[in-house]
């Protein structure tokens, strides 16, 4: 079974490369009822202004402290590092939403999103494990 | 000092049950302070003592948290505490404390509801005011974001409707509306100000409705966006005893009484943010009208009004990942009975280092030409100087 989602998540992977044009992946928690995002959607929910998922659950944004897939997140929301923390803490001190979630790592950004319902993260598309599952962008 | 030693414990504990509370209930806290040194040249602001010697009374600190209880339904508030000269002295206050509840997304259509006291979101920034580590100047451009306004464009206590519509190839919509009101301290702030400047010791001071709209189009240009804010205040009533030798032409002892029936502000705003640069302009047009009532012998009361024209250009450049630069050129005119179309104009430069993520150090030289931001009581020597400028350098921590 946990090599059959193994093999799903690749799968899936490939279909993410494809639509991002890039090596990175949009992953969400493994239980979330979600397939696809668009592009929209995806903005919103990274930049903090989407806080709930259809269903009702807290949208928890994972990121990364820095490095390549940072910075290819970063590229694709059209901020710089500065712009991007600036962004959420506009947020945070008026209420609007918390911060995102900031890990050191791709593994542990896995593993947080793995572990929280209603998490979304932006990786190396090679790092997809069992309790995540890519997204596609469109 | 002493409320200031009292925050530090605060900023210590509220960090500390944030690690502590952020795992086992879906709680966060956040918070920040600041502290500033403000030096005037040739007038003084908000204090005599900026002038030549300057003063430490500027800083500003601010604790909140936000849960989400059930799910969609979000939940906060922050007290917010700031010192500017003879201003605010440090008294706490709640700057926001509010529900949000976000329905389900129908279509293309996000939507979500919210009650409490809320921030007045108006123009690109004003939601920003006290939050120092969102930009680069140390003040916003006070030709459209007059601090000593502030008091009175903040908060509402009311209820709103905000959302986005996503347009798919034409960008995305947000928008903002509310309806509240304010109970402003009639001892303090800029209408108190202008009352005891005119010789009555104001006693009361009521604000009926404070309502206001906007609207934000994320263009289809990445970084590119333009919005466009009204609010209207109805209602405000500030009344106090003349006091013997008032510049008004009422009988010492009776009472002089404000009546506004409407303010108008609108602002057009424009910004384009893309990699290290961000650019923003502003325009903003200012309708006031009302009367002033007194008793002369005879009842009397003559009209006011204030009419405002303001704008400003910006542009922010982050030189290396801790380094940013801002240059600001600003304008404002006035026409209002008490200051027949009074113009100023300044420029500022300001730069800002982020030597780690949640502490920054910025200092900012602003140049104006014109008084109208000054009041004649705060000067040491009782005189306007029409060529002016201040240094403010701050650093500011958050978490």
């Amino acid at each position: 079974m946990h090599r059959l989602s193994a093999l799903l998540a690749v799968v899936l992977a490939c279909t993410v490369r494809c639509a991002l044009g890039a090596d990175e992946a949009v992953v969400v928690n493994g239980h979330a009822a979600i397939a696809e995002l668009s592009d929209d959607d995806l903005r919103a929910l990274f930049l903090g202004k989407k806080t709930a998922w259809d269903d009702g659950t807290k949208v928890v944004v994972v990121v990364l402290r820095s490095g390549p897939s940072h910075e290819a997140l970063l590229r694709r929301l059209g901020r710089n590092p500065q712009q991007f923390i600036t962004g959420w803490k506009k947020l945070v001190f008026t209420g609007k939403s918390g911060m995102p979630e900031q890990v050191a790592s791709e593994e542990e950004l896995v593993e947080v999103v793995a572990r929280t319902p209603g998490a979304i993260g932006y990786i190396d598309a090679g790092k997809l494990k069992d309790g995540v599952k890519a997204v596609t962008v469109h | 000092m002493v409320r200031r030693l009292v925050l530090i414990p605060c900023l210590a504990a509220a960090a500390l049950a944030q690690a502590q509370a952020a795992d086992n209930m879906d709680l966060q806290f956040h918070g920040f302070a600041s502290q500033g040194y403000f030096l005037t040249r040739n007038n003084a602001l908000f204090t005599s003592d900026s002038q030549d010697k300057g003063t430490f009374e500027f800083n500003e600190a601010a604790l909140n948290v936000m849960a989400t209880p059930v799910e969609r339904l979000r939940v906060g508030i922050q007290i917010f505490a700031q010192d500017q000269g003879d201003n605010f002295n440090n008294k706490p206050q709640i700057d926001w404390a509010y529900g949000d509840y976000s329905f389900p997304t129908l279509g293309a259509l996000d939507v979500g509801v919210t009650a409490g006291r809320l921030k007045m979101n108006h123009g690109l920034y004003n939601d920003f005011r006290d939050l120092d580590m969102t930009r680069t100047s140390v003040f916003l451009p006070m030709a459209v974001y007059n601090p000593r306004l502030r008091d009175y464009l903040l908060s509402v206590n009311g209820a709103g409707v905000h959302g986005t519509l996503a347009g798919g190839g034409l960008g995305s919509l947000d928008f903002m509306a509310y309806i509240g009101g304010q109970s402003p301290d009639p001892h303090e702030g800029t209408i108190h100000d202008i009352f005891t400047d005119l010789g009555v010791d104001l006693s009361t001071l009521h604000i009926e409705a404070v309502d206001g709209a906007n609207i934000n189009w994320n263009t289809p240009v990445d970084g590119l966006r333009f919005k466009y804010s009204l609010f209207n205040v109805r209602g405000i009533n500030a009344a106090g005893a003349v006091a013997t030798g008032s510049g008004l032409p009422f009988i010492p002892g009776t009472t002089a009484e404000l009546v506004i029936n409407a303010v108008w502000d609108n602002i057009i705003s424009v910004e384009y943010q893309r990699e290290n640069l961000t650019l923003a302009a502003e325009a903003e047009y200012w309708y006031l009208k009302g009367e002033i009532r007194g008793n002369a012998g005879i009842p009397i009361a003559f009209p006011t009004y204030q009419v405002m024209r303001a704008c400003y250009l910006s542009a922010s450049w982050r030189f290396s990942p801790r380094w940013e630069a801002q240059g600001i050129w600003q304008w404002n005119e006035t026409d209002a009975v008490t200051q027949p179309e009074e113009k100023f104009y300044g420029f500022t430069a300001a730069l800002r280092f982020d030597p780690i993520e949640h502490w920054l150090i910025k200092a900012e030289y602003t140049w104006l030409h014109g008084t109208s931001l000054l009041r004649l009581a705060e000067q040491p020597d009782g005189v306007l100087d029409p060529v002016w400028g201040y240094l403010a350098i701050k650093t500011t921590f958050d978490f």
